[in-house]
Parts: structure tokens; sequence; C-alpha cells
């Protein structure tokens, strides 16, 4: 995105706030504050890109939109990171994100009152709404004139074309007596004058969402909130990589310190909202231990724990006819029927989505997943352009088997790498279960041979719990640390449950909240 | 190593025209072409080289065309550039490589007397399907020998990385996608109102898509 006209602050200036990161958690707060007239710094590690110019239509070539820096996946499904949920750069992974846009259903909001696992969230869907709403319009989504699961809902700009896997879909779940709808997506399905902003195009159909969108149709930040921010004054600055805080005597955060190519900048700041994701904000906040050996805002103990990935199965199958699953919005079928399925012998449920998919991502998925090899590998291979897939995002409980701690193994600048540990529990191998068997069976009714089954989980969540209680919690219900009283945390790691809802929508509906909550009263206390 | 001249003619025509927008075909070009640039640092040697591109060939046989897997392979390793992760259970991605790489070399000589990149196909597969099953016992390396053996458990984690790594490898070649005349690289010229796809749907194809590769295999 275009910074060359931004506003500047000196590293000496004691600006109002630092965001660290600038994805789904950063970026919408990013904007409402400097909107409120605050001065305020967005440091971020990963590198400034021009789109058109920059993004090949390649998926080799956008590994550079990953976050590349390594990570060790333990326990008994460990999850995969980089391309498969990781991203960096001015945007954050909504660089690269799959613009899935489903809300929150209420009932999951209130899985432990409902179901008695889990926890419940310090919150109710109902004070979500009005952000969801101001999400939707803003981020110009795209859905169905009629949502079966929420008559009231309405979105801006009607659906984007179903592409083959979608049709697929369709028709399985007729088939099964299951409704599936046109899905809630983050890219215009016609050209949309982007608020503060320029024209974003219409949706071409071009299926690379997850490499980069070329034309500004996919609601990634930096089309949307972060030129906003930009033009009421925030500074962004690209490369800068977060590795200490100073505190002062009052246990308040008095500078960040960062990385910018060789050297160590030093910002001194009012307030710091750490945005960085579910892997790198408790990373960070256990490897800045300070005075306290258990790391930054961490009495609780709880930095790290509760980490969560929603279980991410996949059905895939073989078509006579054509499906070029390249082609058309990846995802644009969803069906919430499956939130609280029928003969389910677990707790809470599951989304399902249609999906195409472009050639490498499926060949790995294919040799890691199917475990083939040989000839058998490269003729299922020679089928990519009659495969269609279907998919699930279902909950994760919380589970004390599941942490990030820091590893002994350093990276280039010496800090700890994150070592990230993650079971299934019986919950979660019931659900993929369950939605193995309705996809498949849904597959078959749509004709597919030759299906086969992917297992793979999605998303970093948890890791910095949002409640009401100091002692089992890392922020309060407003995203405020409870130890530290000027650092504000809103991204993925807040979530106190997966919920099956892909989760950008929910963080930057949180991001907008605690933007709120910190105007109304965090910068007086 | 397959050459421009290789590849199907219409599909090179396709890459060249205006429907692919420079950036990609930049990419597309420079992987076809790609050789040993000289002075480039490596990371394995010529003899572990060879063994991977032989495991290589296994995993995805070619008939007729052949790409330097273990090239690209050692460029990354030497670069030091990972994926984003790795199982924790296994050690650093070079140190697995040239442990698992000598480790099956050990099992290759010690169950068949000869180097694993001279055995026949069959004894080649039979040896990964050992690994697969997790079952490859590597044996102690010989004395003076630097690289850690690997238990069968993580000789098994380490073999879907390396399925992983060179399928992608193939894969993103473009005359694999050549082969199965893949029309998602033509999305559109480099204007900012890309022309992309209209005909989505089951079956549908726009005018100008090549027509995809007949399936071999009905199933
Ligand atoms: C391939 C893919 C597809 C997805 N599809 C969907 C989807 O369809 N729907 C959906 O809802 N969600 C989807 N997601 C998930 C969604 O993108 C994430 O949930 C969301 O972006 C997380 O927001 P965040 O603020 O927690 O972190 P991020 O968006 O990851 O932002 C964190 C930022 O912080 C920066 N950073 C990290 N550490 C530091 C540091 N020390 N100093 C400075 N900067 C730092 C990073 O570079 C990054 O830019 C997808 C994700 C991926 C990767
Ligand atoms: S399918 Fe649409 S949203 Fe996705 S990358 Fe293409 S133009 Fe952008």
């Amino acid at each position: 995105m275009n910074l060359d006209s931004m506003r500047r602050y000196g590293t000496d200036e004691e600006v109002d706030a630092v965001v660290i990161g600038t994805g789904a958690g950063g970026a919408p707060l990013l904007a409402k504050l400097a909107r409120a007239g605050l001065r305020i710094v967005a440091l971020e590690a990963g590198r400034n890109w021009d789109p058109g110019r920059d993004f090949a239509t390649d998926e080799v070539a956008a590994s550079e939109l990953y976050w590349l820096g390594e990570r060790l996946s333990a326990g008994q499904t460990p999850t995969a990171f980089g391309g498969n949920n990781s991203g960096t750069g001015v945007g954050g992974s909504m660089l690269h994100w799959g613009a899935f846009v489903p809300r929150a259903d209420p009932r999951d909001f209130r899985i432990h009152s409902e179901l008695g696992v889990g926890v419940d969230w310090p919150m109710s869907v109902d004070d979500l709404r009005p952000y969801y709403k101001e999400l939707e319009r803003f981020l110009g989504i795209s859905g169905p004139a009629f949502y079966p699961w929420d008559p009231e809902r309405k979105y801006p700009l009607p659906p984007v074309p179903l592409n083959a896997p979608a049709e697929l879909m369709q028709r399985g779940f007729r088939a099964l007596g299951l409704r599936a709808s046109e899905a809630p997506v983050a890219a215009v399905s016609s050209a949309y004058q982007q608020e503060g902003y320029e024209t974003r195009h219409a949706c071409v159909n071009r299926g690379y969402c997850h490499q980069g969108c070329r034309n500004g149709a996919k609601a990634s930040m930096d089309v949307t909130y972060l030129p906003a921010a930009v033009a009421a004054g925030a500074e962004i600055r690209p490369e800068c990589f977060v590795h200490d805080f100073e505190l002062n005597d009052q246990g308040r955060v008095s500078a960040v310190i960062y990385r910018h190519g060789d050297e160590n900048i030093r910002q001194r700041c009012k307030a710091v909202f750490l945005c960085a994701g579910a892997v790198e904000t408790p990373r960070l906040l256990l490897h800045c231990n300070g005075r306290r050996k258990e790391g930054l805002a961490n009495s609780s103990g709880q930095v790290g724990r509760n980490f969560m990935a929603h279980v991410a199965t996949q059905v895939w199958g073989t078509f006579a006819e054509e499906t070029r699953p390249n082609k058309g919005f990846p995802a644009s079928l969803i069906s919430e029927d499956t939130i609280r399925p029928a003969k389910a012998d677990f707790a809470g449920g599951y989304l399902t989505q249609s999906l195409g998919i472009v050639p490498i991502t499926w060949s790995m998925q294919v040799a890691r997943g199917r475990g083939l090899w040989g000839k058998p590998l490269v003729d299922y291979l020679q089928q990519y352009n009659h495969v269609a897939g279907i998919g699930i995002n279902g909950d994760c409980l919380p589970d004390d088997r599941n942490f990030l701690e820091l590893s002994d193994e350093g990276d280039a600048l010496g800090m700890k790498k994150a070592r990230v540990h993650f079971s299934y529990g019986e919950n979660e191998l019931r659900m993929s279960q369950h939605a193995e068997d309705l996809m498949t069976a849904a597959w078959k009714a749509a004709g597919a041979t030759d299906i086969w089954t992917f297992q793979r989980s999605a998303h970093t969540i948890g890791t910095c719990r949002m409640g009401e209680d100091p002692n089992t919690n890392v922020v309060d219900a407003t995203g405020r640390s409870f130890d530290v009283p000027n650092l504000w945390i809103c991204d993925n790691s807040v979530f106190p449950s997966a919920l099956p809802a892909n989760p950008a929508l929910t963080i930057m509906a949180l991001s907008l909240r605690t933007a709120d909550k910190f105007l109304q009263d965090g910068e007086r206390r | 190593m397959s050459t421009i001249e290789e590849i199907d003619p219409s599909y090179l025509a396709l890459i060249d025209s205006d429907r692919v927008s420079a950036q990609t075909r930049e990419v597309l070009l420079k992987r076809l072409q790609s050789s040993d640039e000289p002075g480039r640092k490596t990371a394995l040697s010529t003899e572990e080289k060879k063994i991977l591109q032989a495991l290589a060939e296994c995993v995805v046989p070619m008939a007729g065309r052949s790409i330097d897997f273990a090239l690209s392979i050692d460029a990354r390793l030497a670069e030091g550039q990972g994926k984003g992760w790795r199982y924790s259970e296994l050690p650093p991605d070079l140190t697995a490589y040239r442990g698992a790489l000598a480790a099956i070399d050990r099992y290759a000589r010690r169950e068949f007397r000869t180097s694993f990149a001279e055995l026949p196909l069959e004894k080649k597969n039979q040896t990964l399907r050992v690994i697969e099953s997790g079952e490859m016992e590597a044996g102690e390396p010989d004395s003076g020998d630097d690289v850690p053996s690997l238990s069968a458990t993580q000789m098994q984690r380490w073999f879907q990385d390396l399925r992983g790594d060179v399928t992608g490898i193939y894969m993103s070649h473009p005359e694999t996608l050549a082969q199965l005349w893949y029309s998602g690289i033509a999305d559109g010229a480099d204007s900012a109102a890309l022309s992309g796809f209209v005909q989505l749907g089951l079956g549908k194809v726009e005018a100008w898509e090549p027509k995809a590769k007949v399936r071999e295999n009905e199933s």
C-alpha cells in the first residue's frame, strides 16, 4: 500500500499508542484510534507490498506472504504453521486469508453454560452484533439476500458466483436434506467505493485469494482499515520486529524496542496494543520476562496456555465433469446446519464449506496427507481438473495438554523459537469422524468417485485468554492486561474458545470494541 | 532437465500471452530454466544429492522427463529457509535430511549390498515402504560420520516432509502445469481490472481456456 505521504512521529516522542502487528487484530483499532485523533504508530515485522505489481499468480512466489520464522510442532496431532495459518506483511495474515466471514453463533459463546464443556465468553454475541454490522458494511461483504440461519442479516453486496465445488456441495447437501447457502465472503462482487480510499475492483474469480489478491477485491487490511488509518494520521513502520518492552516504576510499558535492519530502535509510548497473532504474541510475552521470570503479563501463568486450532477435516473426490477447482472464489458455499448437527456424539459443532484449491497446495496435501507416492501419486495428480473438495471448520475445546512454550533453540535474533503442543481430544476426534461421514455421504450423493479424507487443523487460537478472573485469564473482557495496565492484547490469542466460525470477522469485531473501551476509559486509568 | 523446447508450444504461447501477468511469466520462465548457479552455497555433498535425486524420482516417477529435485532442495537447505515449522521430534531440516539420506544408504548397503542410488526400482520402492511403515532401523552411523542417526519414527515423519517437498517442486514446474493444461496462471493482464474467469461451474470453460488434459485412468 502507498505509505509515501503518511504522517511520521519521532522515536523520542511519547506517542499515545504503539500497535504491534497490522492484521485482523491490529488494523481496525489502528484506524479507529487514529480517527479519534490519537498519535499512533504501528510496528509491523513484515514487508509493505504493492499487490498489483508484486503478487505473481503463483503459489511458490506467494510464500513471501507467509510467516516463515520456524516453529516447532509437537503433540499427537501437530498443527502446520507457515502457509497453513500464518502470514506476515503490512496487513498481517489477512493478505493471504480466505476471506470467509461467518459471524459467531450465539450458542458458541455460551458453550459451557449450554453443554458443560469449554468456557463461556465474557460477553455475548449481542455485544458484538453492532460491530459485525459495521464491519460487513465497511469491508463490503458479499452474501445472500436471505441467510437461512439468521434471517435478519443483510449483506451490502450480492453473493459471488458459485464455482464447481460449490455446485457439487449444493447437490450433495440437498440429497442429504441439509441446507446450504451462498457464503458470506469478504470479496466485493461488484466494484466498491471503499470509504476513505479508492474504488476496489470486483472479484474476478481467479481463485488465488490465499496467495494475495491482486486487484483489491478481497478485503485485506491494506485496502480497507490501513489506508483509513494512514489517512487519519497513523504511521505504519514495515520491517520492524518488536522484541522487548521497557517498563517504568509503576509497571507500565514506557517504550517498545524493535529491530529494523541491523538496528535496535526504541519508541516511547503511553500505551501498547499487542496484535502479533496467537503465536508471536505469547512468544514475545514469554521472551520479555524482564523482572518476572514467568514472562510479561503472566502472573496467571496462562500466557501460552489453551492453544487451539480448528478441526479442519476435508473430503476430496473426483467427478466425471471438469471442475477446474482453481476457478472462482474458493469457498463460495456454506452450511451452518452442522453447528449443532444431528446424531452428534460430541459437544459443539462445525460449519461446512465447499473448497476450490490451487494445484500446488492440493498436490502437497495429497502427498503428505493421502500418503501417495510413486505412480499412484502421479496418476492421481493428473486428475486435478476433475477434483473438488468439501471441508469443515470445527470448534476446538481448550485442553491442558495444548500450549505454547519457548524451546531451547534460538532464531537469528537469539529469541527462542516457539514450540506448540497440540493434540485433538476425544471431542475433536469424534467431531472429525462425524464430519468425515457426513461429507463422504454428500460427495457420494453428488457423484464423486475415489473419495478420501484429509486430516488437518487450521488457524492459531487461544494462548492469552480473555475473561473475568485474573487468576485464570491474561486479559479482561476489554482486552486489557490484568498485570500491565497500559498493555492491551487484541488478536486471535484472546479467544476463550475456538468457535466454529472462522476467526477473522470476530477478531476484527473485538478490535473495534477494544478501541471503543480504550477511548471510553482506558486512556485515563 | 526440461527446457523451453519440450513444453507444449500452445501452453508456452499462453504463458507469453497478455492473459498472463508480467510477474507470473517471469517466475514461470525462471523456474523452467532453473540450472545451478556457479558459486551457489550448497548444503549436501555430491553423493548425498545423488541419493536424494534417486529418492525423489521414486516419489514422483516421470516417464521421458526429469526435474533436478536435488538441486532445488539443496538450494533451500543451503539458504536455511524452511516452511515456517517442523515436527518438534525432528532435528533442523538440514540435519534431518542428512541423517535420513545416510540412514537410507546404510540400509541399502546392508540389505542389498549396494548403494541406494544404484538399486533397481523395485528395491528402491521396497526401501521406501520400509520407511513409510515406520520400520527402518537406521543402525549406527559409521565412525567418523558427523550425521546423527534418526529413529524409525523420525524417518517416517521425515518421509512425509520429503513427499511434500518433492511433490511441490513437481507440481509447480511449468511442464507439469502444461501437461494438466492448467488455466489458473492466465487470470488477466497487468491492468488492475483483471479479466479473470467468467465461466464458472461444472464443465464450463472459457472460450480461450485450453482443453484440460483427458483423464488417463477413469476410475
Ligand atoms: C491461508 C489462510 C487462510 C485463512 N482464511 C480465513 C478465512 O477464510 N476466514 C477467516 O475468518 N480467517 C481466515 N484465516 C485466519 C485469519 O487470517 C487470522 O485469524 C487473522 O488474520 C488473525 O489475526 P491476528 O491479528 O491474530 O494476526 P495476524 O493477522 O497474523 O497479524 C499479526 C501481524 O503481526 C506481525 N508480527 C508478529 N510478530 C511481530 C513482532 N514481534 N513485531 C512486529 N510485528 C509482528 C505479523 O507479521 C503479522 O503481520 C486464514 C489464515 C490463513 C493464513
Ligand atoms: S478470487 Fe476474487 S478475491 Fe480471491 S484473489 Fe481472486 S479477485 Fe481476489
